[in-house]
This record gives C-alpha cells, structure tokens and sequence, in this order.
C-alpha cells in the first residue's frame, strides 16, 4: 500500500549539550489494486468575471471530467456567484443521464458577484447525502476572485468542518485576482492541494487531472502518532511540516503523551514526506516510538503496530533531505516577507528576499528564481508587489518540485 | 549567549544550526565568516543585506548605529573590494597578454595573463563554503544571481585567444547580449561586455 523511510539530517553530537535536527518521513503510495469509488462535489465559481472564454473552457472541462466517473462513483455540482445554485446533486451517473448533465452544464452562464463560503457549505452538503466510509471524498473548488460577497471567515470554518468529515478540497485559482492566502487555507486546513491557473484554456484539462489523481488514493487520512522519548522536543515554532508535494504547516496535536500528525491521503507514485524539527541531547540514543493509522479504500480504519525506540540515524539520501530544508526556509522566508511588506518594512524584506535569491539559485528552480528576482527589482525600485506577483511567489514558494 | 539570525532578526537558541524560525543556515555564515579575510559581515550574503544591531533590531546596511536602541554597530562592509587574481605560479613561461576583467563602477578588477604555450583556464562563480572558485564574485553587488560554479574564462597560449564558457549556470551568460549555449566555448574581442545571471556585468579589455 505504501512504504515509509525515515532518519535525521545528522547524527547527534556527544560533544554537545543540546542540538537542534530534522526527521523526515517519506512515504511512498505503492500500486493500488482496486481503485477507490469518488466521491466528488465540484465547487464553481460563475461570477460575471468569468465571462467569456474561462466558462466556456471549464464547460468544456467539466464535461470532460465527468466521463471518469463510472457508475460506482458519486458526483454533484455547485456553481456559485454571490448566490448558490446546486446544477447537479450527488448522483450516481448512468449512460442517458450523462447526457442530460452534460445538456445542464451548457446551459451556465456567468454573472453575479463571489461568495465561496456558501459554496463550500453547499458542496459539503452534497458530499454528506451519501455514507462517507465508502468513498474517497473530496471538493474541487474553483474561483477567479475573492470571496467578495461572502465571509473568509466562514470559509475556513467550513474547510474545519470539512476535515472532520475526512473531506479534502483541491483549490484552483484561476487568473490573477484572487486570494491565495485563503484558497492556500482551505487546501492546507483540509490536507488537500491548492493550484493556479493562469491561462483560462487549462481549466479543460484540470478538472481530468485532479478527477485521475483522486483515483489513485491509496490510503485515506493517515495520521502519525508520536511518543517522544526523554531528551527530544518539538521546536515550538515550527515544529512540523508536510514538504511533499507542497509545504503544509503541521500543528502536532497533543494527546496525553502523544504527538498527532494528521498528513491526509497518500497516492500512488507520489510520496508525502513530513519534516520534523527537533531539539534534542547531543548523546540522544532513541528519538522516539512512532505508529501510522489511515483509513482503507473501503473506510475501515487500520492501525499499524507501534515501532518502538526509534534510534538516531541518518536518513538514506541526505541531499534530498538538506534540498527540502531549503525549499522549507524559502517558503517560510516568503511567509515572512509578507509580513514584512504589509508592515511597511520592505527594507528587511530586501534581506530575507536577496537569501532566497540565493537559495532558488542553488536550488536550480527558475520558475522560483525568476519570481524572486523580479520583487526584488521591484521592492528596490519602491513599487508594490501586484496580487498576481504574490500568487507566484506563494505557488512557486509552495509546490516542492521533484528533482529528476 | 543567543545566536541572532542574520536575516530574520530572531534571537535562536545558542546551538542551533538553523534559524528556527525561517531555517536559514547559520553554519554556513560561520564557515563564510571564518573564511573572509575582509571585514565583510556576512561573506557571501551579497551588500544591502542590512544589519541587526545584538538587541535584535534590523537596520539598513549604512547604519553606523542602531536606529531603535542606539547601540553601534559593527564595521559595515566595504565597498571597495579589489578581487586578487588567482595566483599563478611563473615557471620561466612568458607573458605574451595581459588582459582585465572590470565592471562599470570598477568595483571589481580581475587582471588575467596569458603564458606562451600554455592554456590556462579560471572558474568564476561565487564561493561554496570551502569551494572558492578561481574568481570569486561572492558579495560583489549584483551577483546574487551568478552560480557557484557558473563560466570559465579561457586563455590559449598557442593560438593567442580568450574564450568563456557557460557551464550550465542557472540564469545563464550573456556576451554583448546573446545568450550563450552551455559548455560550448565562445572567443572574445577587446571591450566585449559579459553579463553573468542577468545582474552581474562586465568588460574585457586588453592591456
């Protein structure tokens, strides 16, 4: 089902007091044998802005989309602008009924304002009228805009609520005008994936591309539990991140004496890896014991025995792993910059960007590089980073690349 | 004892090795450190980085004092760097050329010789820890985005001619304006113009 490797970036040091390490974990998604029934609610926008060729292109998308779900698989559609419309509920897709979806979808139209909130709350809904267990559940949500007509607030709260239920949600930006600090919200809170768009004509591939991926769900809502041994402590202010595929902040969850980590689902052919950044004795022998839980294709809950005593030892490819410290800096240097610019400071900002230069330029990444060059040519200049500016640099800041 | 982050301004715990909060590696400033023979601050981090005062307050590089709590602050970086040469052991050999590598504002001079018979090449690029290429751009204004290990400058003793070659840097090499294709050599003229990584610029001249 999957395979998991894990060790430290280094070993302790006896000569020392304390010292500070990182553990990654890396887990890999085997091949699945059956593949799992969906669940999905595509969450629209069809505000007046996507007038034109961007809701003709996710028309064309949608459509296209829906030929991957079999008549096992569950789907419903949300289009909303400041008011909600439910196209489709959660049905199950027979041949003639395609047909009358397909009709329904060429009959949208956009206009109105955005209000992603209710969106979410009408897609959570629909995802809820079948038993969850069953099924791998999850929203595609897509806007061009901010949540003008409606409350971020609420959002986040549905995006909470959502995760209870075990439902993730892939958010899509399209263009250049909306809020990636609160799609990056709802995909971190709901351990889903956020992505950008920028050309409208990709929305006819997207909604496949995220459909097939779901598909290849190999274990749901996987979870570690940690019980850290005397000497280890988590730094308390960053004490955890998923690094792959994209940089997620993790909050461990104390429970009596264990630590929680909820990393969402695992694919096939693609490893999430959870970084760790502890403190711990420089002659610390075991770190900790650890065990993983998750649910099956077929939402049975499963717990793997604990392994216990897990000794202090290096990881097996220590480049990759100092290569994800320096994606994780860059990522949180940017957090920081963008504190730093709204507080007026673009000056320290200057500092923190000419590191990350640095740091994209080692990396080898020119899309990251190239984004990082321009605010700094801006930022001398005195001119203001643009919306559009910031969505690059938070997804090219965020989505760890593969090294081939 | 706190170890204050260069570029975050946070105050880390003493043995860290990373910042904690934006995991920049404090190591590697030591290494730098303890390899710069100037007084610039921060080795490789480039100028205009600004400096933090020991409470912990950021200020703009040309701060001689803490503009928050007013404290002094440590010498800032010189702007006037002068790059020696890589040293190059005279074994009878002759000097048939003599050329210069210098940028606009003369910030940075490299004399370069080419010996008779002999071909010589130099690495430019911006030093690694312990790996200083044969020019080192490191610091020098301009060249935050030139490589490690990013062209070589190439004298030919038998022919008489100086060549560069792009070795697969990351934002590439520029002579009067064309991009070069990785790792093929290219001859150079007297007052061609060079542009390592978009930002770094300079001339050739013959002596």
């Amino acid at each position: 089902m999957f395979t998991i490797k894990y060790g430290l970036n280094k070993l302790p040091d006896r000569g020392k007091s304390e010292v500070q390490r990182f553990f990654l974990f890396s887990i890999f998604g085997d091949k699945v044998e059956k593949p799992p029934r969906l669940n999905v609610a595509f969450v629209l926008d069809k505000s007046g802005s996507m007038d034109g060729a961007p809701i003709e292109s996710l028309k064309a998308g949608l459509k296209r989309a829906l030929d991957l779900f079999s008549e096992d698989d569950r789907v419903s559609i949300v289009m909303f602008d400041s008011e909600i419309e439910v196209l489709l509920e959660n049905t199950r897709l027979y041949g003639p009924d395609r047909k009358r979806v397909k009709h329904l979808i060429s009959t949208i139209e956009a206009m109105g304002g955005t209000c992603i909130d209710e969106g979410l709350e009408a897609g959570i809904k629909e995802l809820q009228k079948v038993r969850l267990d069953g099924y791998v559940n999850w929203i595609i949500l897509l806007t061009d805009g901010k949540n003008e007509h409606g409350s971020d607030e609420h959002a986040i709260e549905m995006a909470t609520k959502a995760r209870e239920l075990g439902i993730s949600i892939f958010t899509i930006g399209l263009g250049k005008h909306w809020s990636p600090s609160l799609l990056e919200k709802l995909a971190d809170i709901t351990k889903g994936e956020m992505f950008y768009v920028e050309e409208p004509r990709e929305l006819k591939e997207i909604f496949s591309e995220k459909a097939n991926k779901i598909r290849k769900t190999v274990a749901k809502n996987l979870e570690i539990t940690l019980k850290l041994h005397e000497g280890v402590t988590f730094s308390e202010l960053n004490p955890a991140f998923i690094v792959k595929p994209q940089i997620v902040a993790l909050e461990p969850i104390l429970d009596v004496e264990e630590y929680i980590l909820d990393i969402g689902d695992v694919f096939e052919g693609e490893s999430k890896d959870v970084l760790l950044q502890l403190f711990m004795k420089g002659d610390q022998k075991y770190l900790f014991d650890f065990k993983i839980s998750y649910f099956d294709l077929e939402g049975q809950r499963k717990e793997l025995p604990w392994k216990e005593g897990i000794p202090c030892s290096l990881y097996d490819n220590i480049d990759e792993l100092n290569t994800l410290i320096e994606r994780l800096s860059v990522y949180l240097q940017s957090e920081l910059v963008n504190e730093l610019l709204e507080g007026g400071t673009p000056e320290q900002a200057l500092t923190l960007l000419q590191t990350m230069q640095m740091t994209a330029t080692k990396l080898n990444d020119d899309d990251l590089a190239t984004i990082i060059d321009q605010n700094v040519t801006k930022i001398r200049e005195g001119v203001d980073l643009s919306n559009e500016d910031l969505i690059k640099t938070k997804m090219f800041t965020k989505t760890v690349i593969k090294d081939d | 004892m706190t170890k204050i982050c260069p570029i975050c301004g946070y105050r880390n715990k003493d043995f860290v090795e990373y910042c904690e909060k934006c995991l920049f590696n404090l190591e590697e400033v030591e290494e730098l450190n303890m390899d710069a023979q100037d007084e610039e601050g921060l080795g490789d981090m480039g100028e205009g980085l600004g400096v933090y005062c020991p409470n912990g307050h950021w200020n703009p590089p040309d701060a001689k004092f803490c503009q928050v709590c007013g404290v002094p602050l440590q010498s800032e970086s010189s702007s006037e760097e002068l790059l020696i040469p890589p040293e190059e052991s005279v074994d009878g050999s002759r000097i048939i050329k003599n050329y210069k590598l210098v940028n606009h504002d003369n910030e940075f001079v490299v004399e370069l010789s080419m010996y008779e018979g002999k071909v010589k090449e130099y690495l430019i690029g911006r030093k690694s820890g312990k790996n200083v290429p044969d020019i080192d751009l490191s610091g020098i204004q301009g060249s935050e985005l030139v490589s490690r290990k990013h062209a070589k400058i190439i004298l030919d003793g038998n022919t008489q001619e100086i060549f560069i070659m792009d070795i697969g840097s990351t934002n590439g090499t520029f002579l009067n304006g064309q991009k070069l294709v990785p790792n093929e050599k290219v001859k150079l003229n007297n007052k061609d113009e060079i542009v390592l990584g978009k930002t770094f610029k300079f001339l050739l001249e013959e002596m």
